[in-house]
């Protein structure tokens, strides 16, 4: 997961694939609005998770964000 | 006796302010505006046009296409801008298109969620016996909320007015109501996520000259939509008896087309059911559905007999969800 988190990153920073490692503060990537919602659509389209901009703000590094979205994302029920 | 929605109309102001104006003023890439919003262009209404001026224009369209002022009964108005704190513009408005006196008519505040709520009022004033014919209004002038300085908003909104003719006809006795079901939705925890704070006595002196703009936290809008609306409309399906398959158009507020495609995706409706028009008008609030559901028709997008689902969603949180049978 903070592999596929990272990658959705580069893509909205427009970075090149692989550039980010996981332990990247999210304050130094240079976030804005627009990145932010993008991030929240990103989010919810790849795990199903819908954040919001407060749960990210508590997040200090990529790899917090990829935290945040295993913990929320509801638990896999067991196939039949 | 059961309501119907027989007609729609709709009138634009005349200014238009396009993405090259906007890209100059930011100097953001044309082409990133459009990406991102899915707007080429916006109608603002000029300095001393009120958004009841745009409803008014709305409803004349309609008075010129087989609809006479004598026959209204009530008239709804939804508007966050009304041309006074008091008296109601609704009472102004039924003097200005000569509708008659012993008529009602009220104003009711709602935005991007206002025209599933005037739907519904107007089936529950009809069906209940109150009115045999509604005149809903929507009008909104949200440029003049507007920073110049915040590219944020003006990039999305846009001014506009409709004008919808809701009827009764007897009831066809059929399983399914013309008008209906209707679910809602309201969250005020979001309230300071889309607000104008001045012009209220809430923060009264406090404001600011900064304070007569809109503020819009997108992000939280964005979240808020993203769990709101999938839900809504599972409830409505779930309430009306339907899959999703069984709804042949999807007519959502135009919010922006970055929204509508997550939302779209998010809920699994495909593409040629899901009607997204607004590149040349933007986001106009409560107008965006009577627009687009419009057009879809003239367009030959949304027949006669099909099923047609409306979802409302902003500013409150707010937010509604009704299916009905286009004739």
């Amino acid at each position: 997961m903070e592999k596929r988190v990272a990658s959705i990153i580069e893509k909205i920073r427009e970075l090149q694939p692989n550039t980010l490692h996981g332990n990247e503060l999210l304050s130094a990537l240079n976030l804005d609005s627009l990145d932010i919602v993008t991030l929240i659509v990103e989010v919810d389209a790849a795990f199903g998770v819908t954040i919001s901009p407060e749960q990210i703000a508590t997040c200090a590094r990529i790899d917090d964000l990829a935290v945040l979205i295993r913990n929320e994302k509801p638990p896999r029920t067991a196939a039949a | 006796m059961e309501a119907i929605l027989r007609a729609i109309e709709y009138h634009l102001p005349e200014h238009v302010l396009n993405n090259d104006q906007l890209a100059r003023e930011f100097g953001w890439p044309v082409g990133k505006i459009e990406a991102k919003t899915g707007i080429t262009e916006r109608r603002l209404a000029g300095p001393e046009e009120c958004a009841s001026d745009l409803a008014v224009q709305a409803a004349q369209l309609l008075f010129r296409n087989g609809v006479a002022p004598k026959d209204v009964d009530y008239l709804l108005y939804c508007t966050q801008s009304p041309d006074y704190p008091l008296p109601t513009t609704a009472c102004v408005i039924q003097h200005r298109l000569g509708i008659p006196t012993r008529a009602g008519a009220i104003d009711f505040n709602l935005g991007c969620s206002g025209y599933v709520y005037g739907l519904s009022l107007a089936k529950g004033l009809i069906e209940s016996g109150q009115a045999r014919n509604v005149l809903f209004l929507t009008g909104e002038t949200y440029s003049k909320y507007l920073d110049p300085q915040d590219r944020g908003v003006r990039t999305l909104f846009g001014d506009g007015g409709s004008a919808s003719w809701i009827v009764g006809q007897p009831a066809t006795g059929t399983a399914a109501p013309a008008l209906g079901p209707v679910v809602f939705g309201t969250d005020g925890a979001g309230a300071e996520n889309l607000i104008v704070r001045k012009g209220g006595p809430r923060y009264g002196q406090r404001c600011t000259d900064r304070d007569s703009y809109l503020v819009m936290n997108g992000g939280d809008i964005f979240t808020f939509t993203l769990r709101a609306v999938p839900e809504a409309v599972r409830r409505l399906l779930e309430q009306a008896g339907l899959a999703r398959e069984d709804v042949d158009r999807f007519v959502f507020h135009q919010a922006n087309q970055f929204m509508l495609d997550a939302l779209r995706q998010k809920i699994g409706i495909p593409p040629e059911k899901f009607i997204i028009d607004m590149s040349d008008c933007g986001n106009t609030g409560s107008n965006t559905i009577p627009i687009a559901f419009k057009r879809a028709v003239v367009a030959g997008k949304i027949q006669p007999g099909q099923r047609v689902m409306l979802v409302g969603f902003g500013v409150g949180y707010s937010w509604g969800a009704l299916i009905l049978r286009w004739e």
